[in-house]
């Protein structure tokens, strides 16, 4: 299958407006701006089924429709480029590679939402990433892609870099627009929802780098084009970021719904020397583990979820028989603590509850009721917090439970890993 | 209108009511932590989770608004579930330290936990603790002048963040770091430093934050809350003393959304070490040889009214002269001017002891310009614009200051022009600064802007076409154009003043002591309402021009007739009016008058010209000073009465806005001191009169009876939140 957005990825300068184009970038800009009208091209993206690549997986032309047309507001665009779920990276190569890619959809989805200003906010250590957009930027202001009347059209728009301020919970929408405005990035309560109650109060509409790149092929091609490649309800191509013990990690753009099993082993060449899998993370590391026994499982939001865990981010964590699973949980346990906002009780408090137990069952010093603690603990957590974050700490725990109690029931008796770590790991 | 289903019980509320609301009209307890009506909502506790029908996620009741047919549990096992793991995420890391805590027996987390919480622990990791100062085991940690710490016992609801900013305006505390080890701080070394820093003690739930002053003094429950209202400045917040025996330990707030909207100023928090001062007068005290001694009360009237009777068969009436006080009560004031015109025979009574420039007396029926406030305090914050003149409003009359920064959060522009610049002009579309004394010329600058752009609103100001003649010829004049340029405020300054003012919907003008007590008070007050005519905001709900006075009582002291030309409800003397404090000193000078009893006031320390004033009440036969404390004026009298303190007596404040609101003794007049009130009444006994009265009650009565604006008032019903007197 040709790809769409990792196409030219490795070729030579891309990143440059005039290979963009010489590569066939910006052609789906000028068609847009000149043969569609804003309302159509929502209705080529809601035709197309392309849905959230950030991890919700929310239909992109639902959410540009709940922008107010009669609003007399400004209205913005913001690109979520805080791509900081532990094992995805598929944005950072995007921006990093194909950066007018991106600029383009934006623009395109400026149009149609009727936004004049845009910023891309991008994670704090991208410092690369940042420096190749603000290039791309300022380029496409030279060759009239950016400012005012962009191609003659009459349509303006300015597009910003915002670089993160250095935390997990600046990627959740509203965290994002509050550290936009200085504040600390904290959740909103949802509603009011971004697309009428956003930036500075504005609507605004928040897309993830994967989907806005999306975007300008899908007006060059139609919706139609796009919908017919993958699943019928999971559209288009999605970039896995596939990382573990396999032997060829990477990025790897692929049609929604091919299997575990084809990812692993026949892009990803399968588990490292050969050894037995044990355990899959499908989406980054806040969905719900996996066992071997999900290998035929279809990597799309439906089969995912059917399956007991979610696509999220599509970054596939792969484990062999040597990882012990306490020792994972316990690991993204700490992450999640550290990257809790503070903001709300469950989340605040459950996390660093979790770590902590998780902690003392992987030195040994795990008590019989741990476990049941651990599940109340998340039960508690799960749904009951102000953002997604609360889930995404306590998920992958809870799941790690249900499909390995017996290695956190062997931890804990034999004070001890079931998997022998010590050649592995110093 | 919405119907929904609470607990099986339907209800119909406005549309945008919140679920929380509702309940609460049903009697529905939701628990909460981090709400608070008069902050934005968060909804971060979580405490107030709630099942919704049809939604599969439990909503928080705070936040979430209600719709048709909504159908809500807050009793089912899924919300009791989640309320039990909230508190149980809030205690596991909590010290516990109830029996040292302040906060014990009004914490909001030892009662919801009572209600909801489960009673066992299943916590056995290390607690979490912020560790202030690594060789000491407490976490104690000063963060201003009133403030102590503890981050152990937070709960991280933020509503003292959220208070500072939303509510005060500043930025003084904040929140540092993230997730578990989040933190309520002040930036390193800059202590919170604002005048409604206590109400963070008040409003934190836990024991995180407590007031320096009431740590460890004494447990709440043996303590006896009396409310009453706050003898600090005219804006009479409600508040209520804490006392054991006859002590106070502390002041809260009692919230009345008329007043003060549950804030207090730290002023009014902590300001009440006078009241137990060991300096306070216990006895009456004479003079003898140059040397005051004690005297026991009943020589001491004695001495006091064959003096008076003396003075007064020698030289007549008006020989005696009496200074009432803004700082006593309505009823300590009514008895003091009825003791001096029925007893006394003489109207030389006042009590503007603090300006050399008196506004003329106010009419009855009439709210005429110098009446106080045109406004109540809650219209400050619905006006579109406010101009604060001269004046310092977070020093003279911070709860009304905190009207305005409310106004500002809601768009409302804020204009300030004052002499020196005040705290309040970071808020300020415009903050300017005029040279002392130039108010009309800065004024006239002004009003000749509006009319010579012809932005006036002819139709709505009422004004003919002369009268704007008039008053351009008189803003316009050569001798105004020179005036302004001693202002020291530029023409474009002046511009964009104009330009705010005659774009706002709604004008409201503040005036403060600057302007009262200002030589040119009467010709800044027409000017202002000259501006208010201009613009077309006469008659307006909110717009009107305002004089903010200074003490608790000024104005009940000027509605009780403490005035020379004015009986109590400004009724007009029939004869000739008596002497005003200035010409009372010409008189003393002249030697007119002999004897003069000052209540509450101290003009020693009040009036302009100190020297003046001591040498020419040096020159009194009798100096009568009637007070709690020896003031700088009691230190030069005759004779020295002990009053009480307004934490020991019953009576009457009117504030600011007119609201006659009632004070609440809470224990007796310390050691041999009497209510102001009382001692009048054994004077005017001692010389014969009946001024029979069980209680300050009666003396209400009497004085509803005789005063046409006060008429109608209840004593039964004044001092309940909402239901005080409000002057007609």
């Amino acid at each position: 299958m040709e790809k769409i957005l990792f196409k030219y990825i490795d070729f030579p300068e891309q990143y440059r407006i005039d290979t963009y184009i010489k590569n066939g970038g910006y052609r789906g800009l000028p068609k847009a701006l000149e043969e569609l009208s804003p309302v159509q091209i929502i209705e080529t993206v809601k035709k197309s089924g392309l849905r959230g690549r950030g991890g919700a997986g929310f239909p992109t032309g639902l959410k540009w429709g709940f922008v107010p047309k009669d609003s007399q507001k400004p209205k913005f665009l913001l690109c979520n480029a805080d791509e900081g779920e532990p094992g995805t990276f598929k944005d950072r190569s995007l921006i990093e590679n194909n950066p007018h890619q991106l600029i383009e959809g934006m623009i395109i989805a400026s149009y149609a939402i009727g936004a004049h200003k845009a910023f891309i906010y991008i994670r704090g250590e991208f410092a690369f990433g940042a420096k190749r957009l603000s290039e791309a930027i300022g380029e496409c202001y030279k060759n009239g892609y950016l400012g005012k009347n962009i191609l003659g059209s009459g349509f303006d728009l300015d597009l910003d870099v915002y670089r993160g301020a250095g935390a997990y919970v600046c990627g959740e929408e509203t965290s994002l627009m509050e550290s936009i405005e200085g504040e600390r990035a904290n959740p909103r309560l949802k509603p009011p929802f971004p697309a009428s109650v956003g930036l500075y109060k504005n609507p605004t509409v928040i897309n993830n780098v994967e989907t806005l790149s999306n975007i300008s092929h899908i007006v060059l091609n139609g919706g139609e084009w796009f919908a017919n490649i993958g699943m019928p309800k999971s559209t288009g191509t999605k970039i896995f970021s596939l990382s573990g013990h396999v032997n060829k990690p990477g990025n790897y753009e692929l049609p929604m719904g091919i299997t575990v099993r084809e990812l692993i082993f026949e892009h990803g060449g399968g588990i490292k020397d050969d050894r037995k899998l044990k355990a899959v993370i499908p989406g980054g590391v806040s969905t719900p583990i996996l066992t071997p026994a999900s290998l035929d499982v279809k990597m799309d939001f439906e089969s995912l979820y059917e399956a007991g865990s979610l696509l999220g981010s599509g970054a596939t964590i792969v484990m062999d028989e040597t990882s012990c699973i306490v020792k994972a949980a316990y690991r993204i346990s700490k992450f999640f603590e550290h990257e809790s906002c503070g903001k709300c009780v469950p989340c605040r408090e459950g996390t660093r509850w979790i770590r902590l137990i998780l902690e003392r069952i992987e030195n040994g010093k795990g008590r019989e009721e741990d476990i049941e603690l651990l599940r109340d603990i998340c039960t508690n957590i799960i749904a009951k917090t102000v953002c997604p974050l609360g889930d995404a700490a306590a998920v992958p725990i809870m799941s790690s439970i249900e499909k390995f109690r017996d290695e956190y029931e062997y931890h804990i008796k034999n004070k001890k890993c079931m998997v022998d770590l010590g050649t592995r790991f110093v | 209108m919405v119907t929904l289903t609470i607990d099986g019980k339907q209800i119909i509320v406005e549309e945008g009511t919140t679920i929380l609301k509702a309940a609460e009209k049903l009697g529905i307890e939701i628990p909460t932590f981090c709400y608070h009506d008069q902050l934005e909502t968060v909804g971060a506790c979580r405490m107030c989770l709630v099942e919704v029908e049809k939604i599969p996620k439990l909503q928080v009741a705070c936040a979430t608004v209600v719709s048709e047919g909504m159908v809500v549990r807050t009793d089912s096992p899924q919300v009791v579930n989640a309320r039990k793991g909230v508190l149980e995420f809030l205690l596991i890391n909590h010290p516990l330290d109830c029996p040292v805590c302040d906060k014990g027996g009004e914490c909001e987390l030892q009662n919801l936990v009572f209600k909801y919480g489960s009673d066992k622990s299943r916590f056995v990791e290390g607690k979490r603790r912020y560790i202030v100062d690594p060789k000491s085991k407490y976490d104690d940690l000063a963060i201003g002048p009133h403030i102590i710490r503890n981050m152990n016992r937070c709960i991280q609801c933020r509503k003292c963040v959220r208070f500072i900013n939303e509510i005060a305006g500043e930025d003084d505390l904040g929140t540092f770091k993230r997730g578990s080890k989040t933190e309520i701080n002040i930036l390193p070394d800059i202590p919170i430093d604002n005048p409604y820093s206590g109400n963070v003690t008040e409003i934190c739930p836990v024991g995180a934050l407590t007031s320096k002053s009431f740590r460890y003094k004494i447990r709440v429950w043996q303590t006896e809350a009396i409310p009453t209202v706050c003898p600090q400045c005219a804006d009479g917040c409600n508040i209520r003393i804490w006392k054991k025996d006859e002590r106070i330990y502390r002041i809260t707030s009692r919230r009345n959304d008329e007043v003060d909207e549950g804030f207090l100023c730290d002023k009014g928090r902590f300001g009440f070490d006078f009241v137990n001062h060991p300096d306070r007068l216990k006895n009456p005290l004479i003079k003898k040889n140059g040397k005051l001694s004690e005297a026991p009360w009943d020589e001491t009237i004695k001495f006091v009214t064959s003096s008076f009777m003396k003075i007064k068969g020698e030289t007549g009436s008006d020989s005696l002269a009496g200074v009432g006080s803004g700082k006593v009560t309505n009823e300590d004031n009514y008895l003091f001017q009825k003791f001096f015109r029925s007893v006394i025979g003489t109207n030389n009574i006042d009590h503007r002891v603090d300006s050399k420039n008196l506004l003329p007396s106010p009419d009855t029926q009439i709210r005429n310009k110098y009446f106080g406030m045109k406004n109540t305090i809650n219209q400050i914050a619905n006006s579109k614009l406010i101009l604060v003149l001269g004046c310092d409003l977070e020093k003279e009359h911070p709860i009304i200051n905190l009207r305005v920064i409310k106004a500002r959060r809601k768009g409302s522009s804020i204009l300030v022009a004052n002499p020196v610049s005040t705290r309040l002009n970071r808020f300020a579309q415009n903050g300017l600064l005029y040279k002392q004394r130039t108010e009309t010329d800065f004024l006239n600058g002004v009003l000749r802007e509006i009319i010579e752009t012809k932005q006036y609103d002819n139709a709505k100001s009422g004004f003919s076409s002369s009268e704007i003649e008039d008053l351009r010829r008189k803003v316009s004049s050569s001798d105004s154009l020179k005036a302004l340029q001693t202002t020291g405020i530029g023409a474009e300054n002046i511009k964009s003043f104009v330009n705010a003012l005659v774009k706002a919907e709604s004008i409201i003008i503040l005036c403060g002591a600057e302007i009262i007590s200002n030589p040119k008070n009467v010709e800044i007050i027409n000017s202002l309402y000259d501006l208010i005519r201009l613009t077309g905001h006469q008659d307006k709900d909110n717009s009107g021009v305002n004089l903010l006075w200074k003490h608790s009582n000024s104005q009940g002291t000027l509605d009780c007739g403490i005035l020379p030309d004015r009986l109590p409800g400004y009724v007009r003397i029939s004869g000739k009016p008596g002497l005003n404090f200035n010409l009372m000193l010409e008189a003393v000078n002249q030697g007119k008058i002999k004897a003069m009893y000052i209540m509450g006031s101290d003009p020693l320390s009040e009036y302009p010209d100190r020297e003046y004033v001591k040498s020419t009440l040096g020159k009194l036969e009798i100096l009568l000073v009637q007070d709690i404390l020896i003031t700088e004026t009691a230190k030069i009298a005759n004779v020295i009465l002990p009053g009480a303190s307004f934490a020991e007596k019953e009576g009457t404040f009117t504030n600011v806005e007119g609201r006659v609101q009632k004070l609440n003794k809470a224990f007796d007049p310390l050691a041999d001191s009497k209510a102001d009130g009382q001692i009048i009444c054994l004077l005017a006994q001692a010389m014969g009169h009946e001024f029979e009265y069980r209680t300050p009650k009666d003396i209400f009565k009497e004085l509803t009876g005789v005063s046409p604006i006060y008429s109608g008032m209840d004593w039964e019903t004044l001092g309940l939140s909402k239901k005080q007197g409000k002057v007609k």
